[in-house]
This record gives C-alpha cells, structure tokens and sequence, in this order.
C-alpha cells in the first residue's frame, strides 16, 4: 500500500536520510528505531510532505500507487489527515491553546467533507469517548491547557483516526509521558489498530515500545538503514553491529549487578557523517573502508547495511 | 470572574482619580493667573480680584478640587474662562470629530497592519515581506503631520478628491463630513499600522513555528487555512497588548492633525485653550485624554481574556 523507494531527504546539500526504502500493507506496523538525530522524524515528515524549509526530499514515495513526491501543495492536502494522518510526540504544544479540543478534533471531518458541522462535532465526542476521554461530552468544550498530558495525547489519537486514515505515522507518540500511561496509550493503539486495519509507522527510540507494537522494525543510524526485518529476529538475533550495541545498551533491570554498556562515541551531527557508513567511527568492526565506502546491503532473515557483518541466514 | 471584574474596576477609578489629582496639581502649580491673564496689563488689582471671585478662583484648592470631581459626574465642569461658554458641552461638540476620527485611523491601522503583517510573515524572506519591511520601515520614519500635508497636496489640492481642511458638521452632509476625516485617519493610521505590522510579521512567524501549526496541516488545512483559522488569533494575542499601548500615541497624534486639516476637534480646542490659559478648559480636556487611553487599555485587558481561553479566570 505504501513503498518507500530510495528516499533521501538532504538539508542544505547535508544529507539527512539515505536511500531508505521499504514497504507497508494494510494492517501492518513498522517500527522505526533510532536515536536522536537518526532521520526517523524526517522519514514521518517526507511521508506527510511536511518537512521544514530547507529540505529536500528524492526517490519516490507511492500510496496506493499514488506518487507523493513532487505533488503539489493541494493535491497533498486532500490526502493529509484523510488517506495518512500522524500523531506527534508532544501533546502539550501539538493542539491550538485558543481552540476547543472537540472543534480540533471535528475541523478534519469538515475538511475533507465527510460530515456536516453538528455531525461532526458528535463524531468528534464519540471518538473522544473511544480514545478514553473521560465525559466526553463537556471535554469537547474544554481548551488543551484543561486536559492533562495524558489527555491531550487521547485527544490527538482522536484526532489522527477521526477521518479513518489507511496509514497512521506516530512519532515517538508515548516518549512524552510517564511509564503508566504509555502502557495504556499503546494498549489503546493496539485496540484501534485492530478495530479499523489501519497500517502503522511506528516511531520510537524505545526497542521495548517497538517489540510490543511493531511486525517489522527498521533501525535508522545517521540516515541510513543499518538493519531491517521482522521485529523477533531484528530484536533477537541482530546480525548488525549498531543493532547488537543497541540492544546490548537496554537496562537489563538488575542494575546492580549489571554494567550500563553504552555504544562508545557521540553521534555525529549531520556535517561530519562520513560518505560510507555512518557508524563507522563508532563500530567495533570499523576500518578505513567502513568510512569510505557506502556499505552494501546484504539480505539473510534481516537485511544490513555492512561491510563486515554477516546477516543470519534466512 | 465577578470577583476578577471588580479588581479591575476598583483599580481603574483609583488610576482615574491619581490622574485628576495629578493633573490638577500640576495646573494648581503652573504660574499665571487666568484673571489677570484675561483682564490684561492695564487692570487693576480690583478689578482683578472681583473677576477671581466670580471665577471662583478665591477659594481653597481643595475645595475646587473636589467641585471639579464632582462635576465630572454631574457634567457641570464650570465656565470656560475664554469662551465663556460651560467646558462640557464645548467638549461634547467637538467629540463628533475627534471620536470619529480616532476610530477610522484604528480601523486603517488595524486592517492594514494585520493584512500587511500576516502577508509578509507568509512570506518570510521573500520579495512580498522585503517590500512590507521596506514600506513600514517608511511609515515608521515618516512623522504623521508631513505625511497629513502631502497627501492635502496630492489628494486635496492637487486631484481635488478631498476637502484640504476643515469639518462640514454631520448633519449638514454625512459623505462629506466622512470624506473630511479620511485624509487625516489616513496620517494618524499610517505609523500605527507600520509598527502593527512588523509586530503581527513577528508574532506571526513565530506562532507558525508551533508544533500546533504543523498538527493542523497535518489534519490536511493548506497554509493559507492554517493561517487563517490556526495561526491568526495565536499570533493576535500579543498584537492586542500592543494596541492598547499604541492607542494613546494615536490620540496624541489627533493633536497634532487636527491642527493641520483645521478639523474642529479636542485636540484643536486643546490647543486654543493652552494658548488662551484657559486653565479650566485644560484641565477636563487632558483628564478626558488621559481617561480615554486608561479605558480603552482596560477594554484591551478584558479583550485578551475573550482572545486567550487560558487567560480567563473563574473556569474549571
């Protein structure tokens, strides 16, 4: 339904994301790991059309064969919040302080002509009882700066599915909030996942917010896919390097008798990424080659970007 | 929110009353007798003293004090030592020139400002927000009484559009009368709706830097609904402060252009009376001047609670 093929999105000649390309069928979830500055919010915005001034998206993009790159401003705003819609990672600044939270949540239905005004404002109160909203009825009236985080982050699931949308993007939509409510937040998702089939790009830094929502999970490192594939083996057995100190990195909970191991080094910022792999200056595999030279791409039960690693046979 | 109104309203007749004691103090202070200003050189201390009494300038300050508040509410502000005339009514009929005419330039200034503001936000670094930036940079720099005679020269004199000056009245002939305030609201309007626009440009661009903005084109709005329906009354908020602020040079500009289009308004008969010490007539003029301006900012604080839901008081 939707494929990505060689997306690269550059900032003022600085690449940002190399040729990421992959595929998504209805109902489907991928998990896009990553750390701060990996491209995973930048892969959202390209796909929304949205990316800030001084960016440059190339490749192609296709929803339902529709080719989104190169669409003008229009035509890409009768596919926004009606064909994909995004939740974003922080609910306290994402809704307008001045307007109502259920005119918020009612604005797309009239947008894109699903429903009148009144029909939509109580579509909007039956959504907001969906997503969780405690009486929804007066909440509707109710401004962002009344509702709590955990609310407000309700209120924007709300408005994200209220035009049932074939592919919901959420950027890093539990990052903002405490550890019991992501656990109802991504429960809640998961319900209406299952309910409408909608595909999901799900993002997150959080490998255990991925393994509990993704089928397949991406892992992004200085704008380039260094591993992809079903989420068990990518999370299980990861054949690369960055996956495996990613994953070496989780608290194992007993922190007392286990060392933190960090991966050694700083991400690097956007200027002084190598022309090879990005990881290079940080791998334990890294040679002069590694820095030098994109590494290929090489296929097993996940796919890597590696000079040196293998993957695990499929 | 009662509770809220009451605050205000106690806080604004102690500022009202600070204003009138101020005022009177400094006139009180002022040198110059207006009785012996009006009877001139050759009058002798008698004559002079009999016209204080009727003045009823003999009497304690504070005695007069208090009259003169009283009469703010009975609208008995006593007689105009030059016109000889009661000083409310003399400010009654010119407030059916000043009035208008403030609030045509607020309107202009308003319109323009906002439109020419938002325009160039819109087009942040782009030729559109170089020639607003350039255009208010101008009007900033133009003083509104220069502005006031060229465009008597081009549009009065020059095409014959407008009348040059003065007020036909109007109920003698309504159009005309509109047409003889246009000129000068245009002057008055222009600094203010330069300096709004470069505030509402600013707050502009930052409000569409805003998470919420990106949520609502995400929802599929294009930029222009957006700014309309997500971005406008964001960045107005700030805007509206400002305006508040800015209303009280806009009635010190009133001065100044009805003098040059010799429109029959406050400011002219301000002007006359500074001229002629008619300290009497001062007094109430400047303390209507400064009650307009400390009115209409506390309209403006009520306005931002209408504008920003997160400002009112009293809601769960």
């Amino acid at each position: 339904m939707l494929a990505l093929r060689d997306l690269s999105v550059t900032f003022r000649g600085y690449p940002v994301l190399r040729n990421l390309s992959f595929d998504l069928a209805s109902g489907e979830t991928l998990g896009l790991v990553g750390e701060s500055g990996s491209g995973k919010s930048m892969t959202a915005l390209a796909l929304m059309g949205l990316l800030p001034p001084g960016f440059e998206a190339k490749g192609s993009i296709r929803l339902r064969g529709t080719e989104l790159l190169g669409l003008p401003d229009k035509a890409l705003c009768r596919l926004r919040g009606r064909a994909m819609a995004m939740i974003f990672q922080e609910p306290m600044t994402a809704l307008n302080p001045v307007l109502t939270v259920g005119a918020q949540i009612a604005e797309g239905l009239v947008l894109h002509g699903l429903m009148d005004p009144r029909a939509a404002m109580a579509e909007a109160i039956r959504l907001m009882e969906r997503v969780g909203l405690p009486d929804p009825a007066r909440r509707a009236r109710s401004y962002p700066h009344e509702l709590s985080g955990g609310q407000r982050q309700r209120a924007m699931i709300a408005m994200a599915i209220s035009c049932r949308p074939a592919v919901l993007i959420a950027d890093e939509p539990t990052s903002a909030l405490d550890v019991s409510l992501q656990v109802e937040i991504l429960a809640l998702l998961r319900e209406i996942r299952a309910e409408t089939g909608m595909a999901m790009i799900f993002i997150s830094h959080d490998l255990s917010v991925i393994s509990a929502m993704a089928d397949r999970a991406l892992v992004l490192y200085g704008g380039l896919a260094m591993e992809s594939g079903p989420v068990r083996p990518v999370i299980d057995r990861p054949a690369h390097p960055y996956t495996q100190g990613l994953i070496a990195a989780i608290p194992r909970g007993t922190a007392h008798t286990h060392r933190l191991s960090p991966i050694r080094g700083q991400v690097p910022d956007l200027a002084s990424l190598p022309p090879g792999c990005p990881f290079a200056g940080r791998c334990t595999l890294g040679d002069a080659r590694c820095a030098g030279t994109p590494p290929p791409l090489r296929s097993g039960l996940t796919q890597i970007h590696c000079h040196h690693a293998e993957p695990v046979p499929a | 929110m009662a509770l809220f109104l009451i605050k205000r309203l106690v806080g604004l007749v102690l500022t009202l009353f600070l204003a009138a004691l101020v005022i009177f103090l400094v006139l009180e202070i002022l040198p110059g007798d207006p009785a012996a200003m009006m009877m001139g050189v050759s009058a002798t201390p008698e004559t002079v003293a009999a016209l204080q009494a009727e003045l009823g300038l003999d009497r304690p300050a504070a005695t007069r004090f208090l009259d003169w508040l009283a009469g703010i509410f009975t609208g008995h502000l006593g007689l105009s030592y030059t016109y000889r005339v009661p000083v409310a009514g003399l400010i009654a009929e010119r407030l059916v020139v000043t009035v208008p005419l403030s609030l045509m330039a607020l309107a202009l200034a308003v319109t323009a400002g906002v439109t020419f503001g938002t325009l160039a936000a819109a087009n942040a670094h782009r030729r559109a927000d170089m020639i607003v930036m350039v255009l208010t940079q101008l009007g900033l720099a133009i003083p509104n009484f220069w502005f006031g005679i060229l465009l008597i020269l081009v549009f009065a004199i020059g095409w014959g559009w407008f009348p040059a000056g003065g007020f036909p009245g109007w109920a003698a002939d309504p159009l005309l009368a509109f047409r003889a305030l246009l000129l000068p609201a245009i002057a008055l309007a222009l600094p203010q709706a330069a300096s709004l626009a470069r505030i509402t440009r600013s707050t502009m661009l930052e409000t569409l830097s805003e998470d919420y903005i990106r949520t609502a084109r995400a929802k599929g709005l294009s930029r222009g609904q957006t700014i309309r329906r997500h971005a406008l009354r964001n960045a107005l908020i700030p805007v509206l402060t400002i305006l508040g602020l800015q209303f009280s040079f806009l009635l010190a500009g009133t001065i100044v252009l009805e003098n040059v289009f010799a429109l029959p308004g406050l400011g002219r008969l301000l002007i006359q009376a500074i001229g002629g010490h008619d300290l009497i007539l001062i007094k109430s003029l400047v303390l209507f001047y400064v009650a307009t301006a400390i009115l209409v900012n506390a309209m403006v604080d009520l306005a931002y609670g209408l504008a920003d839901p997160r400002l009112r008081v009293g809601r769960a």
